[in-house]
């Protein structure tokens, strides 16, 4: 049996009325990773931003090395040994990788000068701990990949002598050679007796690393389970609460037959699409998958006209297209639901109602008037058959959650007409009843012969939605799937990493 | 679904009303209808840049050349009247002008991407040093009737407070009822966002520019009026009146928010205090330091609220 490093026993939260945590129970031993998995909103922020003193429990103890410790701040757990390495990196970017391995406490020399070669000496060892090259100590942290800096927030971990290391999804924003350093990396602190809370959606991460798993729904430990006893559908069906499982949802109705809706000849942008080409036909949903870095949201993007094609052609029923600005799209009958919410969707501070009409507002003036009668009956038409959960048309966008945010971006893109729809990972960061709805959307679009193209990275989203599945690996397409119900997360992963595969 | 009906103004327009008790208490004189459309009168110019500066302000960018702008746009009224230009055509070019001028202010953020705050700081000292060229650093005295737009009266009000309350009007439903209103908005809210949802960003910042420019050529008018004279140095200090009316009037620095009563209202509130410290026959030197502590605490108020929303 392993130590017991800290006991979670009993712990509630709750905001201004709402019960985020109620009873949770939770042990962490030393030299064990330990993933904390749940939909979107189970409350396993909460919990661990209670573990690293950013909010402070309403009910309930924790117990640290046999002793009873609560958190008024953060640097109360940082002094026991809990360190937390937050989804966004915290690294100031303009500094030197030992800057910010030993920031705000840097060595100084007798005349309270910085001690350059303390400092250098000291970051050495730690970085060799993670396994980053030595050399790399005064590198300027922004010169580094994303993972690079992923391993620096670790070593810093490590350099305040962690006992308890929470990482929260620390491999969304990594490749799949990177995720492999860094699960190793895991797996070498666990081996030298390091605690490690893992939170991930990546149920074969997880089933890789992990010794246990706990399960989260709706604020409350519902399932408690060593990873070698345990099997994944099991694990999601105690996530969502009901039996889970995989099958296509939506009959294809692509007509093959016809004239392609839109035609991709040998698109290049920079180096980072690489001579693409494809078809759509009417009423297809064609899915284009690959590791993150594949060039996808690029490819759709230099479609749409947000970046300028270095060459090639796009051609929409005939009509050639290629270099039109993104904001004469609609008019060509293209909309785009854009990866990144936060950053290419919303319209943070206006209303719902302004953020579902701003794309198709052409249609409802007359010299630059707008007819509002009309444009707030499409709008409302579009909140009412997207099911948009909003007290009124007049919420500001920035209170709705990221789901109900995601469904008004679609209403916008619905109110252009469009003939073919772009939804660049529409599911992402959504939680499961809201991504089943925005499945059943996309096969009702088709239905009403909308041509859908998708970007996922989920291989059960692909199959719950595609026709067709366009794999990309290192912007060139290296595979094209028919869906017909067969497609294994082996194949997709075989040609998103251009594995020869053998016969 | 409902609409709900809220008030945005109404915190401050509440402050705006116990500010004139609070004045008219300690004097009589000031609620008298000679008083009040003096008051008018005089933040007529101030609320009508402060309109074209919200709308730049509401997509995100700033500019700091609009008082000097509105300077050199009287001078340009004062040498065309000189030269004995009709005055409907008098009134046309110095609108064209002043919107080419921050036309060009608009293509240099977007186009170019100059920073608006040093974009139009360029074009702040141009404009003041044009002024000075043109008119050798002397006032320019000229009699012409295109003055009545900032010295004639309806009855007891000025004219130039009626042109004030029409822009508001016409803007206010402007920035509610339009596709370029509501694209302002957009652009302020989330640049990236505005352009993924097909709305040309670009081209709408620089719309947002021209509008206050045309607005800035109309006060140059008025200004001009007022003295039925030209000084080269008018307009100084304006552009920092106009966005301190706008900040009081509730419209975030950041972009995105804002509303036109509201600018009309932090105008108010400002003429007040000024109006206050004359009749009160206080230091004008304090009226500056009130002016500086109104700023910051009407900022405050709404970061306290931020503040509050994010905890």
């Amino acid at each position: 049996m392993k130590d017991l490093l800290m006991e979670v026993r009993n712990i509630s939260k709750s905001f201004s009325g709402v019960q985020a945590l109620k009873d949770v129970e939770f042990q962490i031993y030393s030299g064990e990773v330990h993933a904390l998995v749940g939909e979107n909103g189970a409350g396993k922020s909460t919990l661990m931003n209670i573990l690293s003193g950013v909010y402070q429990q309403t009910g309930g103890t924790m117990i640290w090395q046999g002793k009873e410790v609560s958190f008024q701040n953060t640097r109360e757990p940082k002094s026991l040994g809990i360190a937390m390495i937050h989804q966004e990196l915290s690294l100031a970017a303009d500094l030197s990788v030992m800057e910010n391995v030993y920031m705000g406490r840097l060595a100084k020399t007798s005349f309270h000068t910085i001690d350059y070669r303390k400092l250098k000496e000291d970051t050495v060892k730690y970085l060799r701990r993670v396994g980053l090259d030595e050399g790399l100590a005064e590198t300027k942290v922004k010169e580094l990949s994303v993972s690079q800096q992923q391993m620096v927030e670790i070593a810093r971990a490590l350099s305040l002598d962690a006992k308890l290391l929470i990482m929260d999804e620390p491999s969304a924003c990594l490749t799949q050679n990177e995720t492999k350093i860094l699960l190793d990396l895991i797996r070498e602190l666990r081996d030298q007796g390091v605690a490690i809370i893992y939170i991930s959606h990546r149920m074969d991460e997880v089933f890789e690393i992990a010794q246990r798993i706990t399960v989260l729904r709706d604020g409350c430990v519902v399932g408690n389970f060593m990873s070698d006893e345990v099997s994944v559908d099991q694990i999601l069906s105690t996530m969502v609460g009901r039996e889970y499982k995989v099958e296509k949802l939506h009959s294809c109705r692509a007509a093959y037959q016809d004239e392609p809706i839109l035609e991709v000849e040998k698109l290049w942008y920079k180096n980072i699409v690489k001579g693409v080409s494809f078809k759509l036909y009417p009423s297809e949903v064609l899915v284009i998958t690959g590791l993150v870095g594949a060039g996808r949201t690029e490819l759709v993007e230099t479609i749409f006209g947000c970046r300028k094609a270095t060459s090639g052609k796009v051609t929409i029923e005939g009509r050639n297209i290629t270099g039109v600005k993104a904001c004469k799209m609609t008019k060509e009958g293209l909309a785009l639901v854009p990866e990144g919410r936060k950053i290419k969707g919303i319209l943070p501070q206006m209303s719902v109602e302004d953020n579902t009409w701003i794309s198709a507002l052409s249609r409802f003036t007359r010299f630059g008037i707008i007819r509002t009668n009309d444009a707030a009956k499409e709008v409302e038409h579009q909140i009412n058959s997207l099911n948009v959960k909003t007290p009124s048309v007049e919420q500001l966008m920035k209170h709705l959650s990221g789901g109900n945010q995601q469904k008004v971006i679609l209403g916008r893109c619905l109110m252009c007409l469009p003939k073919i729809l772009i939804l660049d990972e529409p599911t992402n960061g959504i939680d499961v009843g809201a991504k089943q709805e925005i499945y059943k959307i996309i096969d009702d679009l088709s239905k009403q012969g909308i041509s859908v193209i998708c970007i996922s990275s989920e291989i059960a989203e692909v199959m719950q939605i595609a026709d067709r599945v366009l794999v990309m690996h290192e912007g060139s397409v290296t595979g094209e799937l028919i869906n017909d119900g067969h497609l294994s997360q082996d194949v997709i992963m075989q040609y998103a990493s251009n594995v020869k595969i053998q016969a | 679904m409902k609409k709900s009906l809220k008030i945005k103004e109404l915190p401050i327009f509440l402050v705006l009303m116990a500010g004139c008790l609070v004045v008219s208490i300690l004097t009589p004189y000031f609620l008298k209808a000679d008083n009040i459309f003096n008051v008018l009168r005089q933040i007529a110019v101030y609320a009508i840049l402060a309109v074209g500066e919200a709308l730049i302000i509401i997509t995100g960018e700033i500019d700091l050349s609009i008082g000097y702008l509105m300077g050199l746009s009287g001078v340009l009224v004062a040498l065309m009247a000189k030269a004995g230009l009709p005055v409907p055509l008098i009134f046309i070019l110095t609108l064209m002008f002043a919107t080419l001028v921050s036309g060009v202010s608009g293509v240099l953020v977007t186009r170019f991407g100059i920073n608006s705050f040093i974009a139009t700081l360029g074009i702040q000292n141009i404009c003041r040093g044009v002024s000075l060229l043109l008119t050798g650093g002397i006032t320019i005295m000229v009699n012409n009737p295109i003055a009545v737009l900032g010295s004639g009266y309806v009855g007891k009000m000025p004219i130039c407070s009626i042109i004030m309350l029409v822009v508001i009007v016409i803007f206010a439903w402007f920035v509610k009822r339009t596709q370029l209103g509501r694209n302002i908005f957009a652009v302020g809210s989330n640049f990236t966002a505005a352009k993924f949802s097909g709305v040309d960003a670009e081209v709408v910042k620089t719309k947002a520019f021209c509008i206050s420019g045309l607005l800035v050529g109309l006060c140059g008018i008025i200004s001009f009026g007022t003295l039925k004279a030209a000084d080269p140095t008018a307009g100084s200090g304006y552009e920092l009146d106009a966005i301190a009316a706008v900040v009081i009037g509730g419209t975030s620095m950041a972009g995105g928010e804002g509303t036109i009563v509201g600018v009309l209202i932090g105008a108010a509130i400002m003429g007040v205090l000024k109006n206050a410290f004359v009749l009160l026959k206080i230091s004008a030197y304090w009226q500056v330091i009130v002016l500086g502590v109104v700023i910051i605490a009407a900022v405050f108020m709404d970061s306290i609220k931020r503040l509050r929303a994010e905890k």
